[in-house]
């Protein structure tokens, strides 16, 4: 594709049917929030919805970004604006998040003078914008914006988005798609049944040309968080159990043989001035993040709780084979062979959960394909089967070993007559960012220009209008 | 002041060296730059000649640049309103400096000009007619007043409220009718709830898609007639009247109801219909094929009568005409048939060895005896059946095989029907008495054997009451012959004994000498006394021949070692055996039939003829007479008709002796 395009020929709008307008797509999710402009195949902002809080003399003072979430800052807090179920929830910080996400990357560095950087001749248009760059006080106010958001965003919710977009970023224009859709459009269908495992949630969402059916659309909290309590729970019932100690508590470490105590020295904090629980927790997740990463993997041939060809459970076999080693930050590594797929058979086969008193297993119909089958007896017959041949798996927490291929096993079980088609890309990236990428494409098309909610529409209808309008 | 002392004053070396070092220097240029080190070394082996060159030093070419047919054009940040939009929203978009309206934006002068002059009016900024406006296209919303809604268009399901809120629904989703049905979600306005308050919000009505289309259509339809009556509606536009007058929603249900079903098969009902779609592929697949075939059948069938018509075959020649083209045809059928034997075993020696009957080779063939065996060997070692699953399956061994098929209502016919009147009636009678009846209804393999085996054991009663009969007779015949035999026993044995070489003479003093030969064989027959006597007269007469003669002599010999009782009583049980001619023929009969069935399992090609031939059964029961006659030694060498005159006689003599008996 980009060997036919030139820099010197506009490209052929039959095929293309895009008009860029740089719109800036923000995407936020409850562990990642994307930004970057529409057009591009890659969000150029990524940053953690997380953020840190230190006292200071003026009161707690807010961190954003990689950099700030992952520093061991004297009694640093980590909080996160959005809710375990995607919804918003601080909208104070949740705002200011987002603005960090665009302003850190996109629009924070004005452009160099254009008199003095050769690229325009014409200076009568240029001193007129000029003007414009130099009275800019809002952050946004060039860029026309796309958000997303959760197929079961409430209706205030959704009031809120535009008001923020509206009145704090003076957004000249504002549309809300829901990530479900997005991330249909971003494997190149209008109509799909989009699952989506992210972080906090997985989701279930109908896509019908282009428009959420609601009624079929279902969330539940088996996701990567989930995944990560039941690592939790697999480490702390083992025997010995395994340690669980984040990278910037240790201080140096010795090799140790598979499954010895790991001998390492630790770092100390004085007293009054260690970091929030809070912050080891996120600490933690991410030694998990990168456990499920490398050695977590869902069982496919059949249920892990089933039994094979040859008469045995998959537990035994599980147990035999593939074992693979890890290593924690203070050394102790060991091997881990039936709790690779231990961990992730729950999302598929509730019986295989593992529960303690503050973690509740899930119910039956929490499980995927049982979210699938109710999402589908939902939705109109005709369109079942078509939904069933154009299944999109996206999210981060899709990206775990073997995971489509089951998914893949369980419909066909569920659905033995309709054929059954998983579209799921390839790319880690596409995969994490499905949704931005799906508002990417979408704010550059055309077609989709008129369609904005403009900052006049807002001040006539008020922020109702996006719910007349987005919907 | 010198030169020289100018240098002294600076310390520079007197004169005479300068002079040498400029001509040293020209020297050293002309010779040119002194080559060091290693070069130097080459040069003192290469000589004075210039060095060759050592390498060839090219200056790098560079792809020529491209050449630019078009000029540069500068791209801009332009802004542009759409006509699409009623707000005039402006955004910026890049675009080339000159020519925006002409090049980028191909639209007509007039739309361009009109949509400019429409924008000029909001828009501050110059902006052009957009090219994705053409894009923005909305379904058409059913239009009527409340006056024609209250008319035409009301519905006791349906308020006018909700009826507007499905069109505005159907409008937003520009008939999306899933995502309609999916959204649908009326409520009743507040006021109405306000104006009663005790009736609380009623619940809202659940609407299928089918009652939305339905009542979507309805009012679609209406409204449309409205606006542009039936009659002057254009084709499509009846067309689209008419389809949405006829949506049924209750077979829109139905048909939906069968999509869910089909929907929700099971995997082994998804394999069945696949079975059965792969074999009606299959079966249309060989249609043409199978038709074809069956056409070709019916034009055999059809045609081969009417090539030739019976009316040429009526006359006699035709008729033989006809013998003759049916026999080739036969030949010919043979042949082919042996041909095609022949091929197939080739290296079979049978087939030479069975030569004396080509017209059943081809079935003979396998049920011939020596195949026949190889065959059943090889079934057998195919499987092995046991006891139970042969007697189920109706499996049977036979050491031979009959031809053709033979039933067994057939057999028990044959086996009740005996060749006399009197046996067979003796037989049924045995039968009714058993409460058997002469057909059975059932006539299984095992109930056909059981049969079987009481017609025979009712045949060996039948006999054993008949030698029952017979032994009483000859001991009432002997009890009989006792009284005479006690007057005239003692010359005889006399006569016997005393001279056997003279007996004939004897005799023939003892006997009239006018007696014939037929007498003397009667009485030697007949008489109980008087075996040496016929004899002897046979001799002289020269009827009878050598062996008669030994066998006489024999007799006689043992007649003079035995005693004579014994020997008039075997006599007289032969004698009385062939007395009651009638019964005798029957029991012949009888063994014959056994004798036959033994021959037609011999061979089934005779049997077919035997029962055609009269006269070769009428030799054989001769034959078998003699057969059974031959236990009486001194009739074996008689002549038939002889026999059965001594029998004729025989019958009348006993019935003189019972007569005497009687006296």
């Amino acid at each position: 594709m980009t060997a036919t395009l030139s820099n010197t020929t506009a490209p052929n709008t039959a095929d293309y049917g895009g008009d860029e307008i740089s719109a800036l797509v923000l995407d936020p999710g409850y562990s990642v929030t994307r930004a970057g402009f529409a057009g591009e195949d890659v969000p150029k902002s990524v940053i953690p919805s997380f953020y840190g809080i230190v006292p200071s003399l003026n009161g707690p003072k807010h961190l954003y970004g990689e950099n700030a979430v992952h520093t061991p800052l004297p009694n640093i807090e980590i909080g996160n604006p959005v809710s375990q179920n995607g919804v918003v929830e601080d909208w104070d910080t949740a705002t200011q998040l987002w603005e960090y996400a665009i302003t850190s990357r996109l629009t924070n560095t004005k452009p160099s003078n254009p008199l003095t950087n050769g690229l325009n001749d014409k200076t009568d248009d240029l001193k007129q914008e000029m003007d414009g760059v130099e009275t800019q006080e809002r952050p946004l106010d060039e860029n026309p914006l796309l958000m997303s958001e959760t197929g079961w965003n409430t209706g205030k919710g959704r009031e809120k988005l535009i008001e923020i977009a509206m009145e704090n970023w003076g957004s000249p224009a504002f549309w809300l798609a829901r990530s479900g859709v997005l991330s249909a459009f971003s494997a190149g269908k209008a109509s799909a049944l989009v699952i989506d495992v992210g972080a906090a949630s997985t989701s279930i969402t109908p896509v019908h040309d282009g428009l959420m059916l609601k009624k079929g659309t279902l969330r539940c909290p088996l996701a990567g968080n989930y995944i990560s309590d039941q690592l939790r729970l697999i480490f702390s019932t083992a025997q010995p159990s395994v340690p669980l100690t984040p990278h910037y508590l240790i201080n140096s470490k010795t090799p140790v043989d598979a499954g010895a105590p790991a001998q390492a020295s630790y770092r100390t904090f004085p007293i009054g001035t260690e970091p929030n629980p809070s912050f080891r927790a996120l600490q933690e997740e991410r030694i998990l993040t990168e456990f499920k990463e490398s050695v977590v993997a869902v069982w496919s041939p059949g249920r892990l709780g089933g039994h094979n060809q040859h008469g045995g459970t998959n537990l035994d076999s599980a147990r035999t084979q593939n074992a693979r080693p890890f290593e924690m930050p203070d050394g102790y590594n060991q091997f881990f062979g039936v709790e690779r797929y231990r961990a992730t058979e729950s999302l598929f086969d509730v019986k295989m959960a593992l529960s303690d008193a503050s973690h509740h297993a899930p119910t039956p119909n929490q499980t995927l394909p049982q979210m699938i089958a109710q999402s589908l007896s939902q939705i109109d017959v005709d369109i079942r089967p078509h939904l069933l041949s154009n299944v999109v798996v996206v999210g981060g927490s899709s990206l775990i070993y073997g995971f489509n291929e089951r998914l893949k096993q369980e419909l066909e079980a569920m659905y033995p007559g309709p054929r059954v088609r998983i579209f799921s890309p390839g790319s880690v990236v596409e995969r994490k960012f499905s949704s931005w990428i799906g508002g990417s494409i979408l704010a550059s098309l055309g077609t989709f220009h008129q369609m904005w909610i403009s900052k006049k529409e807002y001040d006539e209808h008020g922020p109702g209008i996006v719910e007349k309008r987005c919907k | 002041m010198t030169t020289a002392d100018v240098r002294d004053m600076l310390g520079l070396p007197t004169d005479g060296q300068p002079k040498i070092r400029p001509a040293k220097k020209a020297k050293q240029e002309a010779k040119g730059r002194r080559p060091g080190g290693l070069e130097r070394e080459i040069q003192s082996l290469h000589g004075d000649r210039p060095a060759p060159p050592l390498s060839i030093n090219e200056l790098p070419k560079y792809k020529e640049k491209p050449k630019r047919t078009q000029r540069y054009r500068h791209w801009d940040i332009t802004p542009f309103g759409n006509n699409a939009r009623k707000d005039g929203l402006v955004l910026r978009h890049w675009n080339w400096r000159d020519d925006v309206n002409t090049t980028v934006f191909p639209t007509t002068p007039a739309d361009s000009n009109a949509a400019s002059e429409e924008q000029d009016d909001r828009v501050p900024k110059p902006t052009s007619d957009y090219k994705y406006a053409k894009y923005n296209v909305r379904v058409d919303r059913p239009v009527y007043s409340d006056e024609q809604y209250d008319g035409q268009l009301k519905n006791e399901d349906w308020s006018k409220d909700e009826t507007d809120y499905l069109l505005d629904l159907a409008y937003d989703f520009d008939l999306r009718w899933v995502v309609i049905a999916d959204r649908y979600d009326y409520r009743p306005p507040q006021t109405m709830q306000q104006g009663d308050p005790t009736v609380i919000a009623t619940p809202p009505k659940h609407r299928t898609m089918e009652d939305m289309k339905a009542r979507y259509y309805q009012v679609a339809a209406i409204a449309m007639a409205l606006v542009n009556p039936l009659t002057s509606m254009s084709e499509s536009e009846f067309a689209i009247h008419e389809k949405m007058t006829k949506f049924d929603p209750a077979l829109e249900t139905k048909r939906k109801q069968f999509a869910e079903g089909m929907l929700s098969r099971s995997r082994d009902e998804i394999q069945e219909e696949e079975i059965l779609l792969s074999e009606l592929k299959r079966i249309v697949k060989n249609e043409e094929k199978f038709m074809q075939d069956r056409q070709e059948l019916y034009a055999r069938l059809e045609t081969a009568p009417s090539t030739t018509t019976t009316t040429v075959n009526r006359s006699s020649e035709g008729l033989t005409q006809l013998l003759k083209t049916l026999c080739e045809a036969e030949k010919n059928k043979r042949k082919r048939v042996f041909g095609g034997d022949g091929s197939s075993t080739p290296a079979n020696g049978l087939s030479g060895q069975n030569a004396g009957g080509p017209g059943d080779r081809g079935q003979r063939h396998s049920l011939g005896g020596a195949d026949k065996r190889s065959s059943l060997s090889g079934s057998q070692a195919q499987r092995q059946l046991s006891m139970r699953d042969q007697l189920k399956y109706g499996v049977t061994h036979h050491d031979r095989l009959s031809a053709g098929v033979q039933f067994r209502h057939e057999k028990i016919l044959k086996l009740s029907q005996a060749k006399s009147n009197a046996q067979s009636t003796k037989i049924n009678a045995a039968l009714t008495e058993l409460g058997i009846p002469a057909r059975i209804y059932m006539p299984t393999a095992k109930t056909t054997n059981e049969y079987e085996r009481l017609i025979q054991s009712i045949n060996i009663l039948l006999d054993v009451r008949k030698i029952s009969e017979k032994v009483d007779t000859e001991i009432k015949v002997i009890q009989a012959q006792r009284e005479p035999k006690e007057f005239q026993g003692g010359d005889q044995g006399m006569e016997l004994s005393s001279d056997p070489l003279t007996r004939g003479e004897g005799v023939e003093d003892g006997s009239p000498g006018s007696q014939n030969a037929e007498d003397a064989e009667a009485d030697g027959d007949g008489d109980g006394d008087g075996d040496g006597d016929g004899d002897g007269d046979g001799d002289e007469d020269g009827d009878g021949n050598g062996d008669a003669d030994a066998d006489a002599e024999a007799d006689v010999e043992g007649d003079v070692e035995g005693d004579v009782e014994e020997d008039v009583e075997e006599d007289v049980e032969d004698d009385v055996d062939a007395v009651p001619a009638n019964e005798e023929d029957s029991e012949e009969d009888f063994d014959e039939d056994d004798e036959k069935d033994m021959v037609s399992n011999d061979d089934g090609g005779d049997e077919a003829k035997e029962p055609d031939n009269p006269s070769h059964v009428e030799e054989q029961h001769n034959e078998s007479a003699e057969e059974s006659a031959d236990i009486i030694p001194p009739s074996g060498a008689r002549s038939n008709s002889g026999r059965k005159r001594s029998a004729s006689l025989m019958s009348a003599t006993s019935n003189k002796s019972s007569k005497k008996q009687k006296k």
